[in-house]
């Protein structure tokens, strides 16, 4: 709901040219001192000290889960917002991502020590998407759990997302869009895996900005369910399994 | 920054980026905001030269590829002599395609562009290739996903295979354990036996005393009554006719030889369990000072019954050794598994010809132990393999395979020793046990 109102705020705000949008970095947020920590040295161009201010968390016995909700997510949301505010150039921003990236795959080792829960997973950003950090998201909150994951990342073509769905024998395919332009893709995606009567036993997840701003619209992409975050992803994911279909 | 169309170079390639403008396409304000715009903009470099390369005007684009005022210009291809020398071009660009920026330390740019003669001056202009720069970031992107997927891929594989070495690990203990019991396992038979007989002569000894007991309980109830009954000249003569009857002298003397004939036999049972117990004991990890010999002699013990049962003569040729620290239960493992081996390797010899002879001797910072038979010896294909786990010779239930690569795993992993085979085909073998004096760690 909270996600919901936020969501169709930051939509006005784009539309509208004077409001500034506010920033998603909050010092008395639950991490919210590694987060500023962390996007300061992003931009002051400092990789070193970004990864440092993450090894230094991940010492102080911060949970990995903590760092991606409470630390990556807002920054490369903040990334975003400077950049649009033309505060960051692209390629400032593309720096800021690749750190992220590169803390994504250091943290990768320490999350997934959970007991297998014997379910596969594979996701993917759905094509023509080139935002990948999202799909990673979901690969890793459900790494987290225990499952089994295929990340295939940024753009995937349709029927390569759905053949390494049946190949892994996936439980759940997830697939990532940005923008609203990438809607389109879902629905190819949904569609194509419908008729593939090898998928047929394949949960398909379908998440990110766009259906943060309609509830609905995972529905009337025929997908099987949505989330507003990664993490809440996991909890739908074994709902739908669990539940008789 | 809003998301523009990028521009499809495909049809861009003959028309010169500078036309003349059509008559008021742009003017007054537009045409200034325009102008300023480009005069800031880092995308599109706009410059005049002189032929020899000076510079005349430039916007911010050119300028940064200039690189610092004062210095030559950095045009690499195609250079100022070339340009000069290129003539005038009448209405079209003297030079249309790549230029390139760069000296040896900065980073080369190459920009899409053309070259007018206008006058006495180069009027240069470039851009950065747009669409080429947008589909580098879909190729580093569809890179950088590959990686991340193989990098995810890998963290997954070592973390599967670190959870195998764990459960291999937890099995290996458990095989080691259970080739303990299989050992002992096949000397059961003679345990058995070993136990049976005592227990035997126990036995009967306690029948044999039960029924002396008896003959005692009756003559003393007889002695009894004849001194309730009768007067003192009755007991004695009782007395006498009892004391011959049950022959008490013998029944003194052969009580005593029963009792410690019994107690003997019970301390041979005891023995033998403990013995049982050392070896099959579980905190196997503790490190000991011990003496080898003791550990040997209850091995021998233990293994005794199958040797007496094989006809097999053991003979043991002891030095002096000093203490040794060491893990004494695993180290009788090892012995139990080479006489075993021994023992069964020597059975072709036939019943009372197997020899096998165990030789102990100091050598400076170690004790050595010999263990030779006169068996059937081994090829060098065997000799070769005898070490790797489940390899045996040996038929379907006898052997697993596993006494030789676990008594490896205890002599040299856990004591830093040496284990080596000497063998002549149908002579027989002597392996070799190396044990440092001191177990470092
Ligand atoms: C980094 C970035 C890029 C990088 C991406 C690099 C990479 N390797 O990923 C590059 C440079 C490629 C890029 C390109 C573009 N970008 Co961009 N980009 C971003 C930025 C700054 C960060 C994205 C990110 O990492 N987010 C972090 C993740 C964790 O968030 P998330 O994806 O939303 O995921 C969360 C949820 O949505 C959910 N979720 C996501 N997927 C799924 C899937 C399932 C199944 C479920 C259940 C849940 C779920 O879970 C996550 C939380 O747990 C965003 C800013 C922003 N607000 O997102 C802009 C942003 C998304 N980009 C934007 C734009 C406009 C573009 C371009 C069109 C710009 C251009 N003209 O080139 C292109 C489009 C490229 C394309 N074809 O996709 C705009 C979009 C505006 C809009 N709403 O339309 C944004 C919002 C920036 C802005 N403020 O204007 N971008
Ligand atoms: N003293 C010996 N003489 C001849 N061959 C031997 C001797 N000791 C071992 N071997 C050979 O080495 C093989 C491996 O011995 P190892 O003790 O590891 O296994 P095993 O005796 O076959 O089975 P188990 O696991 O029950 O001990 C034997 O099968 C045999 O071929
Ligand atoms: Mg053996």
């Amino acid at each position: 709901m909270v996600i919901a109102e936020r969501n169709r705020a930051a939509a006005e705000r784009l539309t509208s040219a004077h409001v500034e949008p506010p920033s998603f970095i909050r010092p008395e947020a639950p991490l919210g001192v590694v987060a500023c920590g962390y996007l300061d040295a992003l931009l002051q161009g400092d990789q070193r000290r970004a990864l440092e201010v993450i090894r230094e968390a991940i010492e102080a016995s911060t949970p990995v889960k903590d760092i991606y909700v409470h630390v990556l997510h807002p920054c490369q949301y903040e990334v975003g917002r400077l950049w649009q505010l033309r505060q960051l150039s692209t390629a400032e921003e593309h720096y800021c991502t690749a750190v992220t990236q590169m803390v994504l795959s250091q943290l990768y080792p320490l999350i997934g020590n959970a007991d297998r829960a014997g379910r596969r997973l594979v996701a993917t950003a759905v094509d023509g998407n080139l935002h990948e950090i999202g799909a990673r998201f979901v690969a890793d909150f459900f790494e987290m759990a225990g499952w089994d994951t295929f990340y295939l990342g940024a753009s995937t073509p349709a029927q390569d997302a759905i053949d390494e769905a049946v190949h892994r024998a996936a439980d759940v395919l997830a697939v990532s869009a940005t923008l609203d332009d990438h809607l389109a893709s879902v629905g190819d995606l949904v569609a194509a895996a419908r008729a593939d009567e090898r998928c047929r036993d394949v949960v398909v997840l379908v998440g990110g900005q766009p259906f943060g701003v309609d509830h609905d619209l995972w529905r009337q992409l025929g997908a099987d369910g949505s989330a507003p975050t990664a993490e809440q992803a996991v909890r739908v994911a074994e709902q739908l399994l669990a539940a008789p279909r | 920054m809003v998301p523009r169309e990028p521009r499809s170079t495909g049809d861009n390639e003959e028309r010169p980026l500078v036309a003349p403008p059509a008559r008021g396409q742009l003017g007054g304000q537009a045409a200034e905001l325009a102008g300023a715009f480009l005069m800031d903009s880092t995308a599109l470099a706009v410059g005049v030269f002189s032929p020899d390369g000076a510079l005349r005007f430039a916007n911010l684009g050119m300028r940064r590829l200039l690189g610092p005022a004062g210095e030559p210009a950095r045009l690499v291809n195609p250079s100022f002599p070339q340009l000069a020398a290129a003539g005038h071009g009448r209405g079209a660009p003297i030079h249309r395609g790549i230029l390139h920026f760069g000296d040896l330390r900065s980073i080369a740019h190459s920009l899409r562009g053309e070259v007018w003669r206008l006058g006495d001056e180069l009027l240069i202009l470039g851009e950065f290739d747009v669409v080429e720069l947008e589909r580098v970031v879909v190729e580093v992107s569809a890179l950088n996903s590959r990686i991340s997927s193989l990098q995810r891929r890998l963290v997954t594989e070592q973390k599967a295979l670190k959870r195998s070495l764990a459960r291999l690990r937890a099995t290996q203990s458990m095989l080691v354990h259970s080739e303990k019991m299989n050992a002992l396992g096949k000397l059961a038979a003679g345990v058995a036996h070993e136990i049976n007989n005592p227990l035997a002569f126990v036995r009967s000894n306690v029948h044999t005393l039960g029924e002396a007991l008896g003959r005692l309980c009756a003559a003393y109830e007889a002695l009894e009554e004849a001194a309730l009954r009768g007067g003192p000249g009755d007991v004695t003569g009782v007395a006498e006719a009892l004391r011959d009857d049950t022959d008490l002298a013998f029944l003194r003397e052969d009580a005593g030889d029963l009792v410690k004939g019994t107690l003997g036999g019970l301390a041979r049972v005891q023995k033998i369990v403990a013995d049982l117990r050392t070896f099959a004991r579980l905190d196997q990890a503790e490190v000991e000072q011990s003496d080898l010999r003791e550990n040997l002699e209850t091995t021998l013990a233990i293994a005794g019954p199958a040797l007496k049962s094989g006809g097999v003569e053991v003979l043991v040729e002891w030095a002096d050794l000093p203490k040794v620290r060491c893990k004494p239960a695993e180290l009788s493992q090892v012995f139990l598994n080479l006489l075993i081996n021994a023992v069964q390797a020597v059975e072709c010899r036939g019943r009372g010809n197997g020899r096998v002879v165990i030789r102990a001797r100091d050598d400076g910072p170690q004790v050595a132990l010999d263990f030779e038979d006169n068996g059937a010896g081994m090829t060098d294909d065997v000799r070769g393999r005898i070490f790797d786990p489940f390899f045996t010779t040996k038929p379907v239930g006898q052997g697993t395979g596993l006494g030789l690569t676990i008594s490896h795993k205890i002599i040299v992993d856990q004591h830093g020793g040496t284990i080596s085979v000497r063998s002549t085909p149908g002579a027989g073998s002597t392996f070799t046990i190396t044990l440092p004096k001191e177990l470092e760690r």
